[in-house]
């Protein structure tokens, strides 16, 4: 009796749950499209010039706050410039140095991890070594003395990132490959007659992508971290071009005067950081067959 | 009964019917190293394969087999390897070839199928690219459709029903036997003159074992091809091979035609293999089983590695040099000094 006078408006309810869910699902995917089109095409997005500088409203509140000048809406930094327009096209540098720096991670750590865990023995034994080595810098020091070396060039950035992140990858590859490489199917390849290069790039590299891919992801979250604290220490690409990292260096001279130039590009970092995050578990999730039966 | 002993079986054997054997090996000793020390897995085993037949290598779990089979292809794993002996295939001796020359001989002159279809095909590919990978590792020049065609074909030959829709499907979508016909057309689609089935159908059900069997049979004679059958089934003997090698402990105790053998064991080790086999012909009794079990390969008998399980052991058997070929009858040795054993211990086995 109390189930059927109920049951009407239960549907409602879990139909309405259901919309919230499914709209939650959709929501990192809304911002991941905002970012992309942000690096792509600032100039489209961006309401203002970022490098229009103006004395006269410098230090400016976002628009909705008494103070603010509207049209500015996040208001402007310590040279009058547009912080929105200043974030839209920081987005570029920080996706193009973390997705490149993560490529060139992945393509040393996974071709080191696919030749150690496949041959063993002294290569092993010496690819293991390298990363021990390596991992045994803090990552940021290693980064800062080399860019404070070589300079802080973008392709020189990207480089000295990427290679600050293979070990992880070389790690995670060679774990994967040591317990496929004596599977039955890759002795099967090799009676058919397949050599070294073909077994390890096609064979293994196959059925440990997934792994490999959702690790990237990850990777590419501590990337835009690395490049925001390179660009905050002033070793990341250099002004006038705008980087995250750099806005909030900038604003902390200010933050007596004005908190909003250091808070939003930390906010955008902290949102993006988490965006990434997300799509790594959610990505995991796709690509793991045992998670696939609902 | 003649019995000619030598000691240079191998070489006697060798020029007698040397113009239709394909793959001969000669004092083959396999060994790995472990904590223990250098073990030897495959100890001087003799054997050779007739073009166009089937030769069965019979023996227990751990006796060596699998690992022959690992050391003509030369994939044994990595602490392994061949230390001594001859592998002869078609005029060409292969230890100590170099892995490049190897490659161009695996999967196109010698092939293998594996004993676990579950397991032999990579789940990360279309049974289809998997084919087309054998075809195009041997001859660069076929592209991928002509590959592919002759992958279709190749899974029409071995049985499988609509093979065009089936190329395009991964392993897991196949069902048991269905994989070992895939592994039997990945294995035969470059037309290899040897073929090392090892334990074919250990893995499948009975009926899928006389399947598998029926069409490797049929491949053999529209072929023409050698095959090496590794096996622990005695039936699958009966039905499938020519000749037989029966293997205990790294050696070869007895090799000759399957009637022979069947027909007339000398080795006491063949005996009992035969006598723990069930038979409908006769009244049910209880199996006999062979006593004990295989020694540890780093703690051999010295003699016939046999003596401590066999019933007919005498002094001579536990000195060295009692695990010595003879012929009892054309083309059938036996590593015994008591053979033929029916005549020499009548008064013990009764």
């Amino acid at each position: 009796m109390i189930l059927t006078s109920k049951s009407p408006t239960v549907p409602n309810g879990v139909n309405r749950r259901r919309i919230v869910k499914k709209l939650s699902a959709l929501l990192p995917f809304l911002a991941l499209a905002v970012l992309l089109l942000c690096t792509a095409f600032p100039e489209f997005l961006a309401p203002k010039d970022p490098y229009a500088q103006s004395l006269i409203r410098r230090l400016k509140p976002p628009s909705f706050l008494p103070g603010g000048i509207s049209g500015y809406i996040l208001g402007t930094d310590q040279l009058g410039r547009d912080i929105l327009s200043r974030i839209i096209f920081g987005a570029r540098v920080t996706i193009i140095t973390s997705v490149l720096a993560v490529c060139v991670a992945a393509v040393v750590g996974t071709t080191a991890g696919l030749v150690a865990g496949y041959f063993r023995g002294r290569v092993d034994s010496a690819v293991v070594r390298a990363i021990d080595v390596q991992l045994a810098f803090p990552v940021v020091l290693l980064v800062i003395a080399i860019v404070a070396v070589i300079g802080p060039s973008l392709s020189n950035l990207i480089i000295v990132m990427g290679l600050s992140a293979w070990p992880q990858f070389a790690r995670i590859t060679r774990g994967a490959v040591i317990s496929v490489r004596d599977l039955e199917y890759i002795e099967a390849a090799r009676s058919i007659g397949a050599g070294h290069m073909r077994i390890m790039f096609r064979h293994i590299l196959r059925n440990i992508l997934s792994s490999i891919i959702v690790y990237a992801t990850f990777e590419m979250a501590r990337m835009m971290l690395v490049e925001a604290t390179l660009s905050f220490l002033g070793l990341g690409v250099q002004p006038p071009t705008p980087t995250w990292g750099g806005m909030i260096s900038d604003g902390s001279k200010y933050l007596g005067l004005s908190w909003s130039v250091s808070f939003f590009p930390g906010l955008v970092i902290v949102l993006a950081v988490l965006l990434v995050n997300d799509l790594g578990d959610r990505l995991r999730d796709f690509m793991d067959p045992y998670l696939k039966n609902d | 009964m003649t019995q000619k002993s030598s000691p240079y079986f191998s070489e006697l054997r060798a020029d007698s019917v040397s113009h239709d054997v394909v793959l001969s090996i000669a004092g083959l000793r396999t060994t790995f190293r472990t904590d223990a020390g250098e073990v030897a897995a495959v100890d001087g085993v003799n054997i050779s394969l007739r073009r166009g037949k089937t030769l069965a290598i019979v023996g227990e779990s751990g006796c060596g087999k699998s690992m022959l089979s690992l050391s003509i292809m030369q994939l044994l794993p990595g602490n392994g390897r061949v230390s001594d002996g001859r592998i002869d295939f078609e005029g060409k001796m292969l230890v100590g070839v170099p892995e490049a020359e190897m490659q161009a001989i695996r999967g196109k002159r010698i092939a293998m199928i594996f004993q676990e279809p579950m397991t032999s095909l990579n789940p990360a590919f279309t049974i289809g690219n998997q084919i087309i990978e054998a075809i195009r590792a041997h001859d660069k020049d076929v592209t991928f459709s002509v590959a592919r065609e002759r992958a279709i074909k190749a899974l029409k030959r071995v049985g499988i029903p609509a093979a065009e829709r089936r190329v395009d499907e991964y392993p897991h979508q196949l069902s048991g036997g269905m994989r070992q016909r895939v592994m039997i057309a990945m294995a035969l689609v470059c037309e290899p003159e040897v073929l090392i089935a090892d334990e074919p159908t250990t893995a499948l059900d009975v009926t899928v074992q006389a399947q598998i069997l029926e069409l490797l049979k049929s491949l053999q004679n529209e072929t023409g091809m050698s095959i090496i059958l590794i096996t622990h089934d005695l039936g699958v003997v009966a039905e499938m091979a020519d000749d037989m090698a029966v293997m205990y402990a790294g050696r070869i105790v007895e090799t000759g035609s399957v009637s022979d053998v069947f027909d007339d064991p000398q080795h006491p080790y063949t005996l009992g293999l035969l006598g723990s086999t069930p038979k409908i012909s006769e009244d049910a009794k209880r199996l006999v089983a062979i006593k004990g079990s295989v020694p540890p390969l780093f703690r051999m008998p010295t003699g016939c590695r046999f003596h401590p399980r066999c019933d007919f052991c005498i002094a001579e058997c536990k000195i060295e040099g009692a695990s010595r070929m003879s012929e009892i009858s054309e083309g059938h040795f036996v590593a015994c000094i008591r053979a033929p054993v029916e005549e020499n211990c009548r008064e013990l086995a009764e």
